[in-house]
């Protein structure tokens, strides 16, 4: 009887190929263009970019393309395929024949796999065959067929065995659909969801330090994305093609197991499980819940705008999953379930906003301090580990281990902790602390704060960052010789100063190391038009043999050098050529990205004050910074025999001190 | 053939069966009556091996019916709601059967070709929903089951089909003692094929009955006497219905004929008469008031 209705029924395969045979053909044809057929268009092109194009996989051929076909046609073959347990006729006919579950299963996704390997299969031996009969090695080589096949199989299997499990736990196609997708990037959403969250209510809790880039990993769409659109990230190891090979079994088997448990008659329900459905209406709750949260928080950064994202989006999810759940829309009566969530989601958000877990006032005692690193965001951290910048990576690690300095950071964060609610709000000039101390015991407390700027929090600033400590771990200056060193150029608006003798090298570093070390903080940030820049080019091989610094007013020591090689006029502008400037509150000025229309206002301002003194224009030129409507007032510099005029503006904690006391009075009278 | 031993489903949070229990004999024809949503459907589903009971046994031969293909691959499972591969034509559908059945009788099914008289090379779900069911008869009958579970199968034939259906039913039941599970709302739609019944009212199995014991055991009499009628007059007979038109008197009583007759007819009445009595009488009055609920079931 057995040998009769043999295991694979031809007449199964025949069904099958009626109900989803024109996904495979769809598939197979896009495959054909969007490989084959590109290559033998841009090979036959006449234009040579083509023909230079660098091309790494085969995945750069129409990649967007190939996303998209294996995002969507495994998801469509799992609901086709399986569209029999979703449909009450067709459930109780195919569960009437004396086919046991397990062999209508394994039967199903075996031609699931059928018609998700042959197109790539088929293509792939186009484009050997194409590679062994024409000149294509410019274009891909064997290899890239190899291994284009076995990830594209790779990632379509998985999300294939991943939408038949879900079909097996509910019992509508639509569903089956959403639900699918949703629990492929679950493990990348709802991390982003948490740790975004949990920062509204941990004040200095860093999401960056844990959402970290490997997380695109986690969902095969983020990192098969992200390999074809980065062409060539480093997704994709032998730990990630094991990893896949055993969460298609598991989905496979987790699938088998489901479907033998299945009830047939949750036909058409969401879910064919009772248990899943509140397992399934609270977390969705939960999720648009915590995404109406981010949602709001993010437009209007503020603590009630907060709370309107929960409740809105509680609400909304609630009643979605009330509405799939009982397939009607008309579920606004069935909100006991509702209320309850709200309660306890109320009593959780009291217990972490009155920081009931210690997080946000928890400070390390200096002596259990093993060392502090203390940056301006996650990725600085984590230049540890590699990556590039300008000055090196291991030129830019602010780790304190002295005691003192390690002191300076613990003050700066009691402050930060202490001041936390005047910082809730103004978002203009803010600054990112990364603190991640390293205790004795081994443990690590990171912490991240945004602030704004504010002179309060410059005097705990100062300590730490005009510490030699921090600096010489900070400037790569530091860290050369002067036999390293092939020129030092200072550029300006007035010329270009190079040296280059050995002997003068060695003493105009040794003036700007001790620069340097002398500035006050103040000086570390981003200046106008009139400072000049000084570049150390380094005889080192590689792109990073060059050490860029500002020309800053306090660097005395190299301003003396320049001098006495009589250098200094060459790149300082000098007050004497600014005939007059004119300064003028930036509420007056109706600035639009055109420079020479905000001048003439500046300058024809009824609030303006015009300068001439040289020792005002002198601290003006020192203290303006490009034009910017954010600022408090513009200042406009006129050129001595010339038309040419210059608008700038002074930074909020840059405006001179006879500025303020003007507008002062003015404001008095 | 069917053994149903206390099944109990509940569906959706809503008791669909409690306690059923029933027995079909092999080469029998139990007709299972109730009115909509008495549980008919989930109970056949069961008994097809489609869903799963929750308390109690379902039996085929002796053996749980659920998952078990040996069982499943001699019986036929007609729903009351026909499926069919879409884009499928009958021959389609016949090889599909036949990979299926190991003992699909080509034979039989050119036979029934002429029985049914539909090309085919027809896509089946152009089809009216009675011609359908001829089909699903037609390859239900070509796969020569030893059990046939039938849900509403008369509905949306016309008479003279009806009737070849009944006919062939009945042919395959004298012949092969193929054994019959047949659901219907209507007493009279099944009773002249059924030698058993079964009535099931809001998922609770009401009674059940051998159709000609119970003929056989329930007499209609009309009864009349000069004067006044005997007072003893019932004792010894079980009276289940009594209805007085002037002079005359109409009872149900039971027994059989014979004895019925005599019993009256020592009180020497003046007209005595053995009435022929219908199926859903019986029903109605064996049942009392539990009859006249489900009143709209038996006519």
């Amino acid at each position: 009887m057995q040998s009769k209705t043999s295991w694979f029924s031809k007449e199964m395969m025949i069904q099958s190929f009626h109900s989803v045979g024109w996904i495979a053909l769809i598939y197979l044809v896009g495959l054909l263009l969007t490989l084959p057929m590109r290559i033998l268009m841009i090979w036959s092109s006449d234009d040579p970019s083509d023909y230079y194009a660098n091309h790494e996989n085969l995945f750069d051929y129409n990649g967007e393309i190939q996303l998209i076909l294996v995002y969507i046609v495994p998801v469509l073959l799992a609901i086709f395929l399986i569209r029999f347990l979703q449909v009450k006729n067709a459930s109780d006919f195919m569960h009437s024949l004396p086919i046991k579950r397990t062999r209508l299963y394994n039967v199903y996704i075996g031609m699931g796999v059928i018609y998700l390997v042959l197109p790539v299969l088929v293509t792939g031996s186009v484009l050997m065959i194409m590679n062994g009969t024409m000149d294509l090695e410019n274009y891909y080589s064997m290899k890239d067929i190899w291994s284009w096949m076995g990830l594209i199989l790779l990632v379509s299997l998985l999300i294939f065995v991943s939408g038949v499990f879900v079909g097996a736990m509910t019992g509508m196609s639509a569903l089956q659909g959403v639900l699918t997708y949703i629990l492929l990037l679950l493990p990348v959403g709802f991390t982003i969801l948490i740790f975004m969250n949990t920062t509204y209510f941990l004040y200095g809790f860093s999401p960056e330090y844990y959402l970290s880039s490997q997380m695109i990993r986690y969902s095969p769409i983020t990192s098969f994305f992200t390999y074809v659109a980065e062409q060539g990230g480093e997704v994709f190891s032998w730990l990630d093609i094991i990893l896949y090979l055993i969460m298609i079994f598991v989905f496979y088997s987790a699938g088998m197991v489901v479907y033998k448990k299945r009830h047939l008659e949750g036909v058409s329900q969401a879910f064919v499980f009772k248990s899943l459905k509140p397992f399934f209406k609270y977390s969705v709750t939960f999720c648009v819940m915590l995404l109406g949260g981010m949602y709001f928080r993010e437009t209007q950064h503020s603590f009630v705008w907060l709370i309107v994202g929960y409740v809105l989006g509680s609400i909304i999810g609630y009643l979605i999953a009330e509405m799939l759940l009982q397939k009607t829309w008309r579920v606004f009566t069935h909100l006991k379930g509702y209320l309850l969530f709200a309660v306890l989601v109320a009593i959780a958000i009291v217990a972490f906003r009155f920081d009931l877990t210690g997080y946000e006032n928890r400070i390390p005692e200096l002596n259990e301090v093993e060392q502090v690193f203390i940056g301006q965001g996650v990725w600085q951290y984590k230049l540890k580990d590699g990556g590039s910048s300008n000055n090196g990576p291991e030129y830019n690690q602010p780790t304190l281990t002295k005691k003192e300095n390690i002191n300076s950071v613990i003050q700066l964060h009691e402050f930060l902790v202490e001041n936390k609610q005047s910082y809730s709000r103004s978002y203009h000039y803010t600054r990112v602390f990364f603190i991640a101390y390293e205790m004795k015991n081994g443990e690590k407390v990171i912490r991240e704060y945004r602030v704004p700027e504010t002179e309060e929090l410059l005097t705990y600033m100062r300590p730490i960052y005009e510490a030699n400590e921090f600096k010489e771990k900070t400037n790569r200056i530091f860290h050369i010789a002067s036999e390293e060193v092939t020129r030092i150029a200072v550029d300006s608006r007035e010329g270009q100063v190079i040296i280059h003798e050995p002997e003068k090298i060695a003493t105009a570093l040794e003036a700007l190391k001790t620069d340097v070390k002398e500035a006050p903080y103040e000086e570390e940030r981003s200046k106008g038009p009139f400072v000049p820049s000084i570049n150390i080019y380094l005889s080192s091989v590689g792109d990073q043999n060059e050490v860029h610094l500002q020309f800053e007013s306090s660097y005395e020591q190299f301003k003396k050098w320049l001098e006495e090689e009589n250098l200094l006029d060459e790149v300082l502008l000098d007050p004497e050529e600014i005939e007059y400037a004119v300064i003028a509150p930036s509420k007056d000025i109706d600035f639009k990205r055109d420079d020479a229309e905000a001048t003439k206002q500046v300058i024809e301002s009824p609030n303006a004050l015009k300068i001439t003194s040289k020792e005002r224009i002198q601290v003006s030129l020192e203290n303006s910074n490009w034009a910017d409507p954010g600022n408090e007032y513009f200042i406009v510099f006129k050129f001595k025999n010339s038309e040419a005029a210059e608008l700038l503006s002074f930074q909020n904690n840059d405006v001179p001190e006879f500025v303020k006391e003007h507008y002062e009075k003015a404001e008095v009278k | 053939m069917i053994q149903v031993h206390n099944v109990e489903k509940r569906l959706d949070e809503i008791e669909a069966l409690s306690d059923v229990s029933f027995t079909v004999k092999k080469g029998s024809i139990y007709g299972l009556l109730g009115s909509n949503g008495a549980g008919k459907t989930t109970l056949l589903r069961i008994v097809a091996g489609i869903l799963r009971e929750d308390e109690g046994r379902v039996m085929v031969n002796e053996e749980p019916i659920f998952e078990n293909t040996k069982m499943k691959e001699r019986m036929i499972f007609i729903p009351d709601t026909l499926y069919f591969f879409s884009q499928y034509t009958i021959q389609q559908m016949a090889n599909f059967y036949k990979s299926i059945y190991s003992e699909w009788n080509e034979e039989r099914f050119q036979q029934l070709r002429e029985v049914f008289d539909i090309g085919l090379d027809k896509k089946i779900h152009k089809f009216s929903k009675g011609m359908q069911r001829q089909v699903a008869f037609w390859l239900s009958m070509s796969t020569m089951p030893d059990l046939l579970v039938l849900d509403e199968p008369i509905d949306g034939l016309d008479p003279v089909m009806r009737k070849k259906v009944k006919n062939l039913i009945l042919q395959d039941v004298a012949e092969r003692e193929m054994t019959v599970l047949i659901s219907s709302h209507n007493l009279r739609e099944i009773e002249d094929i059924c030698d058993h019944v079964g009535v099931l009212h809001k998922g609770k199995f009401l009674l059940e009955k051998e159709l000609d014991d119970l003929k056989s055991d329930t007499q209609k009499i009309q009864i009349a006497f000069k004067g006044k009628t005997p007072e003893e007059l019932f004792d010894g007979v079980q009276l289940l219905y009594k209805e007085e038109r002037g002079s005359v008197m109409l009872c149900i009583v039971r027994g059989q004929a014979d004895d019925v007759t005599t019993h009256f007819e020592k009180y020497k009445p003046v007209v005595f008469d053995l009435l022929p009595l219908s199926l859903e009488e019986i029903f109605i009055y064996e049942m009392g008031d539990v009859g006249y609920a489900i009143k709209n079931v038996l006519v």
